[in-house]
C-alpha cells in the first residue's frame, strides 16, 4: 500500500473508532442512569416473597383446551426436595390430605439467566371438568400457598367473558395499577375466564430480573378470595427469541413456534399467533388450516403482538400474510398490541373501510407508558384511538360479542358490539 | 491525462455519495417526523423522557438532517456531513439500545449509512467505504444465517408474487446461502486488490434488498427502501473509484 493511502486508511479508522467510542460511552452513561432510577421505584409490598422453597409467583397457563386442561406454574428461590400441587373441585381450606388429587410438576428447572438463579415448576392438569371451579394449594417441602382457585372454560354453547391486554413492560407502577384493575374486574364479574395477553410482558425478555418483577406483580391479579386469572399468552418483540418466555409459560404452542388456537366453549376460537417468527411460512399454513377447520364456528378471533393496522408505528408482516386469510374466513376481531395506545379500527376489507370486514382492537395498555397515536389514519374513521392505559373486557353470547375498553381507573373508554356473521 | 481520469472518477464517486447521503437524510427524517424513530423510542421508553421532549429532540435532529442536505453540495460539505454522520450514528445507537433481537448487529448493519456520511468528511475515503460496506454485508449475512423472520417473509412473498410457492424450509435454505455469500463478499471487499466485480455485485444486491422492502409492503414502504440507498451507493462509489483507477493503471 502506498504511504499516503496507508495514512488515509489509518486516519479514517482512528476517527471512526473515537466517534463510536464517544457515542457508546455517552449512551451507556445515560442508560445506566435510567436503570438506576427504575430500581429505586421497585416495590414488593404485599407480594409473596421469593425465599427458600416458598412457592411464589403462581400462574395458570391456558393453551388449546382450557375446558379440560391447565398448566399451573410457580417459582421457588431454592430447589425444593418435594413439590406438589393438591387440587379438588371442593374447597379444602389448604388441608393437604383432604384434596382428592395431586400432581407433581411435569417439568421443572432453572430459569435461564446469568445473574439470578430461580426455579420454575409446571404442573399440567388434564381431564378436568369443564366450567368447574378447581381449588388448589401448591406445596413445596413444608411450605404451601394459601388455597387458590380457578374456573375451567365452558365446553358447550354458553355465554362467557375474557380480558384482553398487552404491553405490561417498562413501567412497573402502571403495570401494578392495571393488574389491580384486572383483579377488580374479576372480583366484580366472575364470568371473566382469563386474560389473553398480546405480548411484551417486560422490556428485556432475556433478563430474569425483569421477569421476576412481572411474575410477582401478576399476583396482584389474584382476587382477595383467591381466584387466579389464567393467562393465554402470545410472544411479543420484547420477549424476542429468549428461552425465558417458554420457561415461564411452559412453552405455549410448540417450541420455536409458540402459536396455537384456544377454544372457549363450542362456538368461539382464539388463534394466538407469533409475530416474532416468519408470518408467511409454516405459521400462515397453520392459520389457514385452523380457519378452514373451524370455519363453521360462530366467533373467530386472533391475538398477536405486532399490528397489521397500527395506531402508532408501521404495520408488521401480519398485514401481508395474515390479513388476506382473516378476510377470506371472515374473522370477527383481531386483537393487536405493541403500539402503546388504545385503538379500535373501523371494519376493514381489502385495505378499505367495509362493514363486512375485520375489526382490529387493542394496541397494548397493560401499564406501559402510552404514546400519542396517529388519529388521522384512515382506519380510525368510524373507530377510535387514544393515549390511555386500558384492558379490554370481551363478553360473548349467542347473539353478540361486546368489547369494552376499560381504563386504569375503571372508566369505560370505548364499546364495540359485533353480531354473528353468516357462516356455512 | 491518466490522473485526470482518476480525478473524474473521484468527482463522480463523490457526487454519487452526496446524492445517496441526501436521500438517506430525507428517508430518516421522513420516518422520524411521521411514525417516530429510534431516538424517540429510546428517549421516551428507556431514558424516561416525556413524550413531548423526546419528540422535540428527534424533530431537532431530523430538521438538522434536512437542513444539511444543500450544504453537502457546497464548500461546507464537511461540517454538514459531520452533522449528518452524528445523527445517523445516534439513530443506529438508539436502535441498538431498543432492539430486543441481536442488538449487537444494528450499528454494523447500518455502517453503510453512517459510514457514507462520514466518508464525505475525508478526501480519500476508500478504505472507510470498504469497511462500512463490509460491516453492513457481514451483519446482514449473520442475520440471514439466523434466518431473520422478515427475510424469510420477503422471500416467500417475493416468490409468491411471481406465482411460485416457496415453503419456509426452502426459504431458510436460501437464506443460508445468501448469508454465506454476504459474509464472503464482506471479506473480499477488504482485500488490498480492488475487485471490481465484487463491488458491482454488492451494489446490485444492496439495491435489490432495499427494493425488497417495497416489493413486500407496497409503495408506501418507500422510506424503508430509500433509507437503505447507501447499501448500493457505497459499493457503487467504490466501483466508480476503481474503474477509473484500474483504467489508469491499464493505460500506464
Ligand atoms: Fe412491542
Amino acid at each position: 500500500m502506498p504511504e499516503q493511502t496507508k495514512r488515509a486508511f489509518f486516519g479514517n479508522w482512528i476517527v471512526v473508532l473515537v466517534l463510536l467510542g464517544a457515542a457508546g460511552i455517552g449512551a451507556l452513561t445515560v442508560l445506566d442512569r435510567a436503570e438506576a432510577r427504575d430500581t429505586s421505584t421497585r416495590e414488593q409490598a404485599g407480594l409473596t416473597a421469593l425465599k427458600g422453597t416458598v412457592p411464589a409467583q403462581w400462574r395458570i397457563v391456558w393453551t388449546e383446551n382450557p375446558a379440560t386442561e391447565a398448566v399451573i406454574s410457580w417459582t421457588t428461590a431454592d430447589k425444593p426436595a418435594s413439590a406438589k400441587l393438591h387440587y379438588d373441585t371442593e374447597a379444602r381450606n389448604g388441608e393437604l390430605p383432604k384434596y382428592a388429587s395431586t400432581a407433581a410438576p411435569e417439568t421443572a428447572g432453572v430459569y435461564t439467566d446469568k445473574k439470578i438463579k430461580l426455579h420454575y415448576h409446571h404442573a399440567r392438569l388434564t381431564g378436568l371438568k369443564p366450567d368447574t371451579v378447581y381449588w388448589f394449594t401448591i406445596a413445596c417441602d413444608a411450605q404451601a400457598t394459601r388455597e387458590l382457585h380457578f374456573r375451567t372454560a365452558p365446553e358447550g354453547d354458553v355465554d362467557f367473558k375474557f380480558l384482553y391486554g398487552g404491553d405490561s413492560r417498562t413501567n412497573r407502577g402502571g403495570r401494578q395499577a392495571m393488574n389491580k384493575r384486572m383483579r377488580a374486574l374479576l372480583e366484580s364479574d366472575p364470568a371473566i375466564l382469563c386474560l389473553v395477553h398480546g405480548g411484551d410482558y417486560v422490556t428485556d425478555g432475556d433478563e430474569m430480573e425483569e421477569w421476576v418483577e412481572w411474575l410477582s406483580d401478576h399476583e396482584l391479579t389474584t382476587t382477595a378470595g383467591g381466584r387466579v386469572l389464567p393467562v393465554v399468552p402470545a410472544r411479543g418483540n420484547h420477549e424476542a427469541k429468549g428461552p425465558q418466555y417458554d420457561e415461564i409459560f411452559c412453552t405455549p404452542g410448540d417450541e420455536g413456534k409458540n402459536y396455537y388456537a384456544t377454544r372457549f366453549g363450542s362456538q368461539f376460537l382464539m388463534i394466538n399467533l407469533n409475530t416474532e417468527i416468519s408470518a408467511g411460512g409454516d405459521q400462515a399454513v397453520f392459520l389457514k388450516d385452523t380457519l378452514e377447520a373451524n370455519k363453521a364456528l360462530r366467533w373467530q378471533c386472533a391475538n398477536y403482538h405486532r399490528p397489521a393496522y397500527p395506531a402508532v408505528k408501521k404495520p408488521g408482516a401480519a398485514l401481508q400474510h395474515w390479513v388476506p386469510l382473516f378476510e377470506q374466513f371472515n374473522l370477527d376481531v383481531a386483537f393487536e398490541s405493541d403500539g402503546h395506545a388504545l385503538k379500535r379500527t373501523c371494519a376493514i376489507r381489502g385495505g378499505k373501510p367495509d362493514e363486512t370486514g375485520v375489526v382490529y382492537i387493542g394496541e397494548g395498555g397493560l401499564g406501559v407508558k402510552q404514546r400519542t397515536p396517529d388519529a388521522e389514519r384512515w382506519y380510525f374513521q368510524g373507530g377510535i384511538t387514544a393515549s390511555a392505559n386500558h384492558v379490554q373486557k370481551v363478553s360473548v353470547t349467542k347473539t353478540e360479542m361486546k368489547v369494552e375498553s376499560i381504563g386504569e381507573d375503571g372508566s369505560l373508554l370505548d364499546t364495540w358490539t359485533g353480531k354473528p356473521r353468516k357462516r356455512e | 491525462m491518466a490522473s485526470d481520469a482518476t480525478q473524474q472518477g473521484q468527482a463522480a464517486a463523490r457526487t454519487v455519495l452526496r446524492l445517496a447521503v441526501s436521500l438517506t437524510c430525507v428517508a430518516v427524517a421522513w420516518q422520524a417526523l411521521t411514525i417516530g424513530g429510534p431516538v424517540f423510542s429510546w428517549l421516551f421508553m428507556n431514558a424516561d423522557w416525556s413524550e413531548l421532549a423526546a419528540v422535540r429532540a428527534e424533530r431537532a435532529g431530523s430538521f438538522a438532517l434536512l437542513a444539511a442536505i444543500p450544504f453537502l453540495f457546497t464548500r461546507f460539505a464537511k461540517p454538514a456531513a459531520l452533522v449528518v454522520f452524528a445523527w445517523l450514528l445516534a439513530n443506529a445507537t438508539a436502535q441498538a439500545l431498543v432492539e430486543p433481537w441481536l442488538p449487537a448487529l444494528v450499528i454494523p448493519a447500518q455502517a453503510a449509512r453512517w459510514g457514507a456520511a462520514l466518508a464525505l468528511v475525508f478526501t480519500r475515503p476508500q478504505w472507510l467505504l470498504r469497511g462500512a460496506i463490509a460491516l453492513t454485508f457481514a451483519a446482514h449475512g449473520v442475520e440471514a444465517l439466523y434466518a431473520h423472520p422478515l427475510f424469510v417473509d420477503y422471500l416467500i412473498r417475493g416468490f409468491g408474487r411471481v406465482s411460485l410457492e416457496l415453503g419456509q424450509p426452502a426459504a431458510e435454505s436460501m437464506l443460508l446461502a445468501i448469508g454465506v455469500i454476504d459474509l464472503l463478499v464482506a471479506v473480499l471487499i477488504l482485500l488490498p486488490k480492488r475487485l471490481l466485480p465484487v463491488a458491482l455485485y454488492m451494489a446490485a444486491w444492496g439495491f435489490l434488498t432495499a427494493l425488497a422492502r417495497m416489493l413486500f409492503a407496497g409503495l408506501e414502504a418507500w422510506p424503508d427502501a430509500l433509507i437503505r440507498v447507501t447499501n448500493s451507493a457505497v459499493p457503487l462509489t467504490l466501483a466508480l473509484l476503481w474503474v477509473r483507477a484500474n483504467r489508469e493503471s491499464g493505460h500506464a
